[in-house]
């Protein structure tokens, strides 16, 4: 190669010397660099461009044309104006410089450097990375968006069969009931197969409690959240619940100024499932219990006390009995379906309480000492969005701590189309 | 066999102290090739070509893991991608080519070949793929040196592999012993 065919080349080229003296500096060079090559032809490199001076430069460019070595390279993550050229724009090329030894084609120590401008290239290849994570973002999005929507319709497809299932269950259920009722009372059955007859009634009415639940869970998949002024609520339940079973309901709060004004983002009727099932399960722990009582604490806005549903804030409402208590065992598997220590229980109104909770941002958190009683936690998501409630003040509300449910009735407001416990 | 000299072209450039050790060599055929585990690995390989007396290439080999682990001394922050960029990619290009260069030289020195260079190139994907293209000929030999390059972080694995044809045999065999005699060592 004669060094005037180094202007058809499409990159930055030159020819150094064993000493650095300048050779020949091509077309595309001279136009980068800004640098004539009537500045810098016949002269050392290092008068331009410095760093080729430094000896880390020298070192490594001497020993490659000394010795006719591999060539050396520079690349712009490590050299980076070692020398700097522009685009037209004024911006600085990202380039790869690179020196080989040519002392056989030229017969003399001399080396071919060339300068290969890679900005558009970096350039090109960063905007490809960043298309390339956007789309597997978008990919995971709508993976994830798909499972949910898949999870959806499995889960619609489960209400209904579930729905379905509850509600022929049912029919046949009243079918058994209705004809073992009418047997009983006509006809004149010795006192063993009266026995039966009760205990096959007793067995329908279970079972039909068990697919009654089924089919309040299954309905309400697709029921929204509201805002729900938790005290109100609260109150209006233990209230049912108190005049329904005949048991001491006590309600309490630390801070009744803040508790009612206290609100959270629920599903109205999954609230009054939740609590029939945790009031339910109270009350059916008090067998040989001298004293059976209920007390339902409202605590103000927490945080989320090891909740599955995240950091979030929390209104805490604590369900106590005094009953007999649970073993560590049966604690753990509280929440699991069809786990029930009681022969009167089905075992699986806690489990679909807390699904219920969860559902909703919420949790049920169970802890209990055998012997003692037992605490449910209620976790349910605050809301702070809506309107401020009316003052309250604490004479108006008659809150005391403990205070008796029924002290309440003045503040207890009915809310507008909301469930009874007995699912009216 | 340039291992030294390597690491001390490595320092010179990077200003990192380095060691580097050479603990095994292997020679195969390119069918025995394709049982080493380096043959089919999605590697970064700094690959060039060498004529004169010796036909086919030579290049340094690195996991995309090692190549980040060796960078992450060298820019003072490691890769955060997954893969690596055009930067990144330059600059292992540049590291590979100062070790390759230093062995090849030495190796070119002490057998008293003359050998010719081309610019480095990155290879991405598999150096078996190249291998078995038989763009060195039908029966090209295979020579692959383990390299661990020591730093003031820890140990960096890499593979230098060679790759010349059967004719470039003929010629390396006769210098190499021309050289043990020369040494004493045969």
């Amino acid at each position: 190669m004669t060094p005037d065919f180094l202007d058809f080349l499409p990159m930055g080229a030159f020819i150094i010397d064993r000493d650095y003296t300048v050779r020949k500096w091509n077309r595309v060079i001279e136009e980068w660099s800004r640098v004539p090559r009537g500045e810098i032809e016949g002269k050392p490199l290092g008068e331009k461009f410095k760093r080729f001076d430094e000896p880390r430069y020298r070192h490594a460019i001497e020993n490659c044309l000394d010795n006719n070595t591999a060539p050396v390279l520079f690349s712009p993550a490590l050299h980076k104006d070692l020398l700097p050229t522009f685009k037209p724009d004024g911006s600085k090329r990202i380039q790869v410089i690179s020196i080989s030894p040519i002392a056989r084609l030229t017969g003399s120590v001399q080396g071919f450097v060339t300068i290969q401008d890679i900005t558009d290239l970096t350039q090109a290849n960063k905007k490809i990375r960043e298309a390339q994570i956007k789309i597997e973002r978008e990919i995971e999005q709508r993976i994830a968006a798909e499972k949910m929507l898949s999870d959806s319709k499995k889960q619609e497809a489960l209400s209904k069969l579930a729905s379905g299932f509850a509600h022929v269950v049912n029919n046949k259920l009243q079918a058994i009931s209705s004809a073992a009722e009418i047997a009983a009372a006509k006809l004149n059955f010795p006192e063993k197969v009266q026995n039966q007859i009760e205990r096959i009634l007793a067995i329908s009415k279970k079972t039909g409690e068990l697919s009654n639940l089924l089919w309040e869970f299954a309905q309400e998949n697709s029921e929204s959240s509201e805002r729900i002024p938790i005290f109100n609520c609260i109150a209006k339940i233990a209230e049912e619940f108190e005049a329904s079973n005949r048991i001491g309901v006590f309600l309490e709060t630390a801070s009744p100024e803040k508790t009612s004004a206290l609100h959270v983002t629920f599903s109205q009727k999954a609230l009054f499932l939740i609590f029939k099932e945790v009031l339910s399960n109270a009350f059916e722990a008090f067998a040989g219990t001298a004293s059976p009582m209920i007390r339902i604490v409202i605590h103000e806005a927490a945080h989320s006390e090891g909740s599955q549903n995240g950091d979030g804030e929390f209104a805490v409402v604590s369900v106590h009995d005094n009953g007999e208590g649970m073993s560590e065992e049966t604690v753990a598997h509280a929440f699991d379906p069809f786990f029930t220590q009681r022969e009167n229980r089905n075992g699986i109104g806690l489990t679909i309480a807390r699904e219920k909770a969860l559902q909703f941002g919420g949790d049920l958190i169970l802890q209990s000492i055998e012997g003692q009683g037992t605490e449910v936690r209620i976790l349910l998501p605050v809301n702070r969005n809506g309107p401020s409630p009316p003052e309250l003040s604490v004479s108006n509300v008659a809150i005391q701590k403990p205070a008796r449910r029924h002290v309440l009735e003045g503040f207890v407001s009915s809310l507008p189309g909301e469930p009874t416990l007995d699912g009216r | 066999m340039g291992a030294g000299r390597a690491a001390a072209s490595l320092e010179a450039l990077t200003g990192e102290y380095f060691t580097m050790l050479v603990p095994e060599v292997s020679i195969y055929s390119a069918e025995e090739f394709e049982e080493n585990s380096v043959y089919g690995q999605d590697n970064r390989s700094i690959m060039l070509h060498v004529g004169g007396d010796l036909n086919g290439f030579t290049s340094m080999v690195f996991s995309i893991e090692s190549a980040k682990r060796l960078l992450s001394n060298v820019l003072d922050e490691e890769p955060e991608e997954e893969d690596l960029d055009l930067l990144v990619e330059s600059a292992l290009m540049e590291l590979g080519n100062v070790v390759v260069g230093a062995i090849v030289g030495v190796f070119a020195n002490a057998l008293e070949l003359n050998l010719e260079f081309s610019t480095p190139t990155l290879l991405e994907g598999s150096i078996g793929d190249l291998v078995s293209s038989g763009a060195i000929g039908k029966n090209p030999q295979i020579i692959v040196a383990k390299i661990k390059f020591i730093d003031s972080v820890g140990t960096t694995k890499g593979y230098f592999v060679t790759v010349f044809d059967l004719a470039s045999m003929g010629v390396v065999i006769p210098s190499l012993d021309t050289f043990l005699k020369k040494q004493g060592l045969i």
